[in-house]
């Protein structure tokens, strides 16, 4: 069986995959600090119990991203002979649809609070030998939470735009975002403390909500990378590759009419390309060929894998897109 | 970065606009149903349940008049479970009214917030938690954990109660010993 080419990283790329790395790693790190620290100040707020969900909700990105990077460099081998990147969207969406379930039913289990107007109880705590009341300590967590993924965020726009890394984005649009949730906890917590009994459901409906978002828009981005949707920017644009590639297939003399099938399989463009050649001389079909796929392939680093396929001109021409019939 | 640093700088001072206030009111928490402050100067409503020898009625019959919160009945309570809750009241200037009855029903009136607290020899792991609130043990014993508890939410006096017994765990469990706990 013909087994498909490891793809290879351009080597100027290198530096920006190792501080995407690096950076994801930091993000584990702090992620893991964050979930102890919300944990262990959690008490029966339901605020903190959906920041905490949030926060568990960060770790897939990162954790898809690194298992990504690890298996970019396994070769597909004859069991698997297109590689191994569809694990890692599968992994992503398994997780992505189990927290959005989460977010649900904590959106659900704070509307129950609020309609049998149950009050939650904060008490206090001991730090440092003193004793203050434990709503302040959920404050502090909260406040922690805030800062790290806001500055992680920040850095990982970067690298996620020069490698086209659409987990990375995803990622750094989620810790952007995830300020909001620490404040709105923060709100609730102050306004329990207030003695707003509704504040901290009210909160945790709020942050449940924005979970639901997260996770729903996790989930239909890694759908459509499943469903082979053609290219997009990671600003989720659609991208110009396909007929970028089919304009540079026209160039060739030998080529009469061209169209070109891409989709993304993680980082990488890999797809068809159908040609009608002018004339057709089999001894110098392969050079030709090989020429042709030169081509594509030095379009963009990510073009990978191209099958070239030679078809009759009838067939392009009844094989209209949905958007022109 | 520029635009980014300051529309950082831009919500830090924002919280810090929200927090700073708020941090410097020191009685917070407060009770959304307003339980502490009534109980001040006035009497603290007990819903005790017999559970020697932590808290028990002292005489066995008491003048039970039937019907609602009138079945009050203020002869003394015994134990250190009774000594604790009539100690807190004395501290905020409240004194108790004791309701002797069944926990369910002393569990439902404190839900709805007829009652201030329930004594009741509860431990930690009461199939009331999360229902109601539930004070910092006020003693452990053989791998009990004694609690009071409180109105759901009623935070101020939570807070106030847990303070109570956070300062008095010693003497509390010298009491325990004296009655003969494990």
């Amino acid at each position: 069986m013909k087994v498909r080419h490891g793809f290879e990283l351009p080597k100027e790329l290198e530096p920006e995959l190792r501080r995407a790395v690096r950076l994801e790693w930091t993000t584990l790190g702090f992620m893991v600090s964050i979930v102890t620290v919300i944990y262990l100040a959690m008490g029966g707020s339901q605020a903190m119990k959906a920041a905490w969900i949030e926060d568990l909700l960060s770790f897939i990105p990162p954790v898809a991203f690194l298992i990504s990077t690890r298996y970019r460099d396994r070769a597909p081998n004859a069991d698997f002979p297109y590689g191994y990147h569809r694990s890692v969207s599968i992994a992503f969406l398994a997780g992505a649809v189990a927290l959005a379930l989460f977010g649900g039913f904590i959106l659900i289990d704070s509307v129950m609070t609020l309609a049998h107007r149950e009050h939650p109880s904060i008490g206090t705590t001991v730090v440092f030998g003193r004793t203050i009341w434990a709503g302040w300590l959920m404050v502090a967590a909260l406040g922690y939470s805030m800062i790290p993924p806001l500055i992680l965020g920040r850095l990982k726009l970067g690298p996620a735009r020069a490698l086209h890394d659409k987990t990375l984005k995803a990622d750094a649009d989620m810790n952007k975002a995830d300020w909001l949730t620490g404040g709105a906890g923060i709100v609730g917590i102050v306004g329990v403390g207030l003695g707003f009994w509704w504040a901290d459901a009210v909160a945790a409906g709020v942050i449940s909500l924005d979970i639901v978002k997260d996770g729903f828009q996790n989930v239909k981005r890694v759908v459509q990378d499943l469903m082979d949707r053609s290219p997009t920017t990671v600003e989720g644009e659609r991208s110009d590759i396909a007929e970028r590639a089919r304009e540079a297939l026209l160039v060739l003399s030998w080529v009469q009419h061209a169209e070109v099938r891409l989709r993304e399989e993680g980082h990488v463009f890999t797809g068809e390309a159908f040609v009608v050649p002018t004339c057709f001389d089999a001894t110098d079909l392969p050079t030709r060929f090989d020429e042709a796929r030169d081509r594509l392939h030095a379009l963009d680093w990510r073009m990978h894998d191209i099958v070239l396929t030679i078809v009759e001109a009838d067939e392009l021409i009844g094989d209209e897109s949905p958007e022109t019939s | 970065m520029r635009t980014g640093h300051s529309r950082i700088r831009r919500w830090l001072a924002g919280l810090a606009f929200v927090l700073l206030p708020v941090s410097a009111c020191g009685d917070l928490p407060r009770d959304p149903e307003g339980s502490l402050e009534r109980a001040r100067g006035s009497v603290l409503r007990v819903g005790a349940s017999g559970a020697p020898p932590w808290i028990a009625r002292s005489s066995a019959v008491g003048p039970l008049v039937s019907g609602n919160a009138d079945r009050s009945v203020e002869d003394p309570a015994t134990g250190p479970e009774a000594d604790l809750v009539r100690g807190f009241a004395h501290s905020i200037g409240s004194r108790v009214t004791w309701i002797w009855g069944p926990l369910d029903e002393h569990m439902e009136r404190l839900q709805r917030f007829e009652l201030d607290l329930v004594a009741a020899g509860l431990t930690e792991q009461t199939a009331w938690q999360g229902k109601v609130g539930l004070t910092t043990p006020w003693l452990e014993e053989a791998g009990w954990k004694r609690v009071l508890a409180v109105a759901p939410g009623e935070n101020a006096l939570l807070t106030a109660l847990e303070r109570y017994i956070r300062e008095r765990t010693d003497a509390l469990r010298s009491a325990a010993d004296s009655v003969g706990a494990p």
